[in-house]
């Protein structure tokens, strides 16, 4: 999918969080920022793939380590993001950092589950 | 002209980054309560709902701890009028020519409602209730529970409101000290749930801990008397003029289940009044 349209989408499933939790706007705004970095995020940690274009990140394509990098990355992403944009300031920031790492666990280890069970054994291709 | 084009296209994904970020600064730095969409907050009909229906199980479980709860305020109640109407007998006694005593909560009448979104732990917490204009909320509505109070009402839908919690840095409540006259200002400070501050206290009051704060009057949103907390400690202030107390919230907002939204019947006097009078104001000023 092109950067523009996942940004967009991105944009939308934070505003639909922000709905229901009466947020208006935080996760919108992260969202966004994680869907601008995903590119840059991608060029850390995968080899040089230039002819590919947007490559689709997941377990079978990545092999298992340079995903969990990955996710980290874009998890710890959000979160810095989601947390700063609520608190606004840099008064207790002790309790803003302790929330950034819990969340960010608590997000990889559950979407590291959820990718797991999604993945089937028989695309294991050779090359 | 197409050159100019072919910059936007090429750098297209910046340009809607930008467009985006600026929406959703738009949605964020939007402070004023009356521009505050009611699509965009839980108070719309479809998350409200959503809510009601999550709420409907759930509060199933919390019955027995709210129900033990209302018994002792019941209890405590009723003691208190046994009291009061013996109070009352006295005095007819003593002076009987005094006919009916006027009563302050002659002009209060209350709306009941299910609590349906509750959050402690943001620093900006909103709570969502499930009475909207069509049962008689509102916005700037009082809310209390049974326990004190609760907040005051900020967006209404058609069956749904919400409301500012009393654990949100915005809300400023103007309460004083029992059996005195002396008011502050109650903020919360995003400590904990249970605690406030009490700012703007005069430093010659005279107070204990434990003392009970409790509303002023001094608004349209509240009748005066409600209970608020109690006195909790002192804590160090800048300030040389004025005292900064710790105040324990008598209010449990982590079992929030049923409020009564409190409907004054002089709120729209009092208001038609602050408005002639800022407007008189401007006026003379030419």
């Amino acid at each position: 999918m092109s950067a523009n349209w996942v940004m967009c989408l991105s944009f939308l499933l934070g505003l639909g969080v922000d709905i229901f939790s009466d947020t208006q706007g935080m996760n919108a705004l992260a969202s966004t920022i994680l869907a601008a970095s995903r590119k840059w995020v991608f060029q850390l940690y995968f080899p040089r793939e230039d002819d590919l274009g947007n490559p689709v990140p997941s377990m079978r394509s990545l092999g298992l380590v340079v995903y969990a990098k990955y996710m980290l990355t874009a998890v710890l992403l959000y979160c810095i993001a989601v947390f700063f944009i609520q608190a606004f300031t840099l008064r207790h920031f002790e309790i803003t950092l302790l929330r950034i790492i819990s969340s960010s666990v608590l997000t990889f280890l559950m979407l590291l589950g959820f990718d797991s069970i999604a993945t089937t054994r028989h695309s294991e291709k050779r090359l | 002209m197409k050159n100019l084009l072919d910059f936007i296209i090429k750098h297209s994904s910046w340009f809607v980054f930008l467009l985006l970020t600026v929406v959703s600064c738009l949605l964020l730095f939007q402070s004023n309560p009356y521009q505050h969409s009611i699509y965009l907050t839980s108070a719309n009909a479809v998350s409200s709902s959503i809510y009601g229906l999550f709420n409907n199980v759930t509060s199933y479980f919390h019955l027995r701890g709210i129900n033990e709860d209302l018994q002792q305020r019941n209890a405590m109640l009723e003691n208190e009028v046994v009291s009061l109407r013996n109070q009352i007998n006295d005095y007819k006694m003593l002076l009987p020519d005094t006919s009916t005593m006027p009563g302050n909560y002659s002009n209060f009448d209350f709306v009941i409602a299910h609590v349906i979104s509750n959050s402690i732990s943001q620093p900006h917490n909103y709570i969502t209730i499930n009475r909207g204009k069509a049962d008689g909320v509102m916005p700037e509505m009082g809310v209390v529970d049974q326990n004190g109070v609760v907040g005051i009402v900020n967006v209404v839908g058609e069956h749904s409101a919400r409301i500012i919690s009393l654990l949100n840095p915005n809300l400023r409540l103007s309460c004083k000290v029992k059996n005195s006259d002396f008011f502050g200002s109650l903020v919360w400070d995003c400590v904990s749930p249970q605690y406030a501050v009490l700012e703007e206290l005069p430093r010659h009051v005279k107070f204990e801990k434990g003392d009970t704060i409790i509303t002023s009057g001094y608004s349209a949103v509240f009748p005066e008397g409600l209970i608020v907390g109690t006195i909790e400690d002192r804590m160090p202030t800048n300030d040389d003029n004025f005292y900064t107390l710790k105040i324990k919230l008598t209010t449990d907002f982590s079992r929030l289940s049923t409020v009564r939204a409190i409907k004054n019947g002089m709120k729209g006097e009092l208001d038609a009044l602050e408005a002639a009078d800022y407007n008189s104001k401007k006026g003379g000023w030419n």
